[in-house]
């Protein structure tokens, strides 16, 4: 197994942009269901879906040189993977469900204008999905996330460095995990995704 | 009323050409109709399309990888401006220690990453099913990686170092790898068959032994340490036995062999345990290492300070803590850039 798993995304991205392979396959093992996941209930066509994350990641690979992450390598992805599908709606390549859809009134009228609230709305909306992934799948997404968040804010409580947390978090994720098997996994994510 | 977006609507989206207004209202919809949707199917073949999509991304990432190396190199001077902006922001802080990696050069010519094994080897190529085709290895700068060769010996190499494996490693008369950078050798005796070292203009020849060579070009040296056992080091006409203990020193263009009876082994080998270890050294000397490790150039704008550190630090320390030894030591420095430079304001 690769020691990758214990870098955070942000770190991993940097990596990336020195055409680090390994770091690349990290992210594609951390994300890749995620954005498969949200891409398939969108198009409904698992060839679309899987094209649209093939796109995704090979984009990810050429371009992360250029790409200037302002908040978060998730919200990146997230935001790609929703450009890359009303890509395919333009171009139609997606399931007439949309026809009869987008005549039925929305039902809440109000728009939520703020650009980050409807941000985090979709990034809400593609992680609660994680549930419906096999455990592996999931395993893999909500240890890198939850450990990131944790540290960080752990290390900032404690003042001590993200690093010395991390090892520590780590050798008590180990001994837990061992435990309550995925059971455990669903605890810290209530704890502290949202 | 929250209409589908027209086809027009979402190309101006997409090409990030349409007001705020409209790209809010493309993203609520986006939100609402998603919601809407049915769920995918629940059989979805999850371990089968993330096997399909990666070996598609592979796939892509070799074909891009090989050819146009002209435009790579083009890309590369631009990755490097606008890395060393972005690190010019944020002051150091992206500055990390090296790790484990390396990669593979096939018979076939062939580049790609080497694999994470064990802690004790991290390729293994004396197991019956390993796969015979590694030409070479190579450890970039921040890198460090240990092989086992196809005759049980373990070679660990140092940052920024390439170990070739001959063709006839095991079939030859002798075993003969090339070596440039730094390598510790723990060779399988086989008295039939000798180990060779080619460092340079410098081979060591060996029976099972371990020793440490180190030959970095920019060095200008060979440089081989003895721990245990027996070498002879040959440069031209020129060689000399060594004993445990003993250093051998040939300078660039120098046909001579100069011997430390003396040196301290647990400092030339402590990049092996996993610290840095100086012992009298010259600023220069020292930070060369570091700057390999952690992927930064240093400059001596007033030439190199005449001073000389003894003393260790781990090699997974962040960089900052290197950079307080050193003012510790009374240097005054300047980090900026990924560059390190050594003030010496007398």
């Amino acid at each position: 197994m690769s020691e990758y798993q214990q870098w955070s995304d942000l770190q991993l991205l940097k990596q990336i942009q020195l055409k680090n392979e390994e770091a690349f396959q990290e992210i594609y093992a951390r994300y890749w269901a995620v954005l498969y996941r949200h891409a398939l209930r969108m198009t409904g066509s698992e060839e679309e879906a899987k094209d649209i994350i093939q796109d995704l990641f090979t984009e990810l690979w050429d371009q992360a040189p250029g790409i200037q992450i302002k908040n978060q390598v998730s919200g990146y992805l997230y935001t790609s993977v929703r450009n890359k599908v009303l890509n395919s709606i333009a171009k139609q390549r997606v399931r007439t469900e949309y026809q009869h859809l987008y005549q039925k009134n929305n039902p809440l009228e109000s728009h939520i204008t703020e650009e980050t609230l409807r941000y985090r709305e979709l990034k809400q909306w593609m992680e609660q999905e994680v549930a419906k992934l096999p455990p592996r799948m999931q395993e893999v997404f909500l240890l890198s996330r939850e450990e990131q968040q944790s540290y960080k804010e752990i290390a900032e409580k404690l003042q001590v460095s993200e690093n010395t947390v991390r090892k520590q978090v780590s050798n008590a994720l180990k001994h837990l995990r061992i435990k309550f098997g995925t059971f455990f996994i669903y605890i810290i994510s209530i704890f502290f995704n949202f | 009323m929250n209409r589908r977006p027209t086809k027009a609507l979402l190309q101006k989206y997409l090409s990030k050409t349409c007001t705020p207004e409209e790209g809010a209202r493309i993203e609520q919809w986006y939100l609402d109709m998603g919601k809407q949707l049915p769920e995918p199917d629940a059989d979805v073949d999850y371990v089968g399309v993330e096997q399909a999509i990666w070996t598609g991304i592979q796939a892509h990432m070799e074909s891009k990888a090989r050819p146009k190396l002209r435009w790579m190199w083009a890309a590369a001077a631009v990755l490097l401006i606008a890395l060393g902006s972005l690190f010019y922001m944020q002051q150091g802080a992206d500055i990390q220690p090296g790790y484990i990696q390396a990669k593979v050069l096939t018979r076939a010519g062939k580049m790609r990453p080497a694999g994470l094994e064990t802690a004790a080897s991290n390729l293994d190529l004396s197991k019956p099913q390993a796969v015979q085709d590694v030409s070479a290895l190579i450890t970039p700068q921040g890198g460090e990686y240990t092989v086992t060769l196809p005759d049980g010996s373990l070679v660990r190499l140092n940052a920024d170092s390439r170990l070739d494996i001959a063709e006839d490693f095991m079939e030859g008369d002798d075993r003969v790898v090339y070596l440039s950078g730094e390598a510790y050798f723990e060779v399988e005796p086989m008295p039939d068959k000798p180990f060779r070292v080619q460092a340079g203009t410098a081979s060591i020849e060996v029976l099972g032994t371990h020793f440490n060579v180190e030959s970095y070009p920019e060095n200008q040296h060979v440089k081989a340490t003895l721990i245990e056992g027996r070498i002879a080091i040959a440069k031209a006409d020129q060689q000399r036995i060594l004993a445990p203990g003993e250093q051998a020193l040939i300078l660039d263009g120098s046909p001579e062999i100069l011997i430390d009876k003396g040196v301290n082994t647990e400092v030339e080998l402590a990049w092996t345990q996993g610290y840095f270890a100086f012992n009298d050294d010259r600023i220069d000397v020292l930070l060369q290492d570091i700057a390999r490790w952690y992927q930064i150039e240093v400059r001596y704008p007033d030439g190199v300070p005449n001073k000389r550190l003894t003393g260790k630090i781990g090699k997974s320390s962040q960089i900052d803590e290197v950079l307080q030894m050193l003012e510790y030591a009374g240097i005054s420095y300047e980090m900026q850039d990924r560059t390190l430079r050594i003030l010496n304001p007398h």
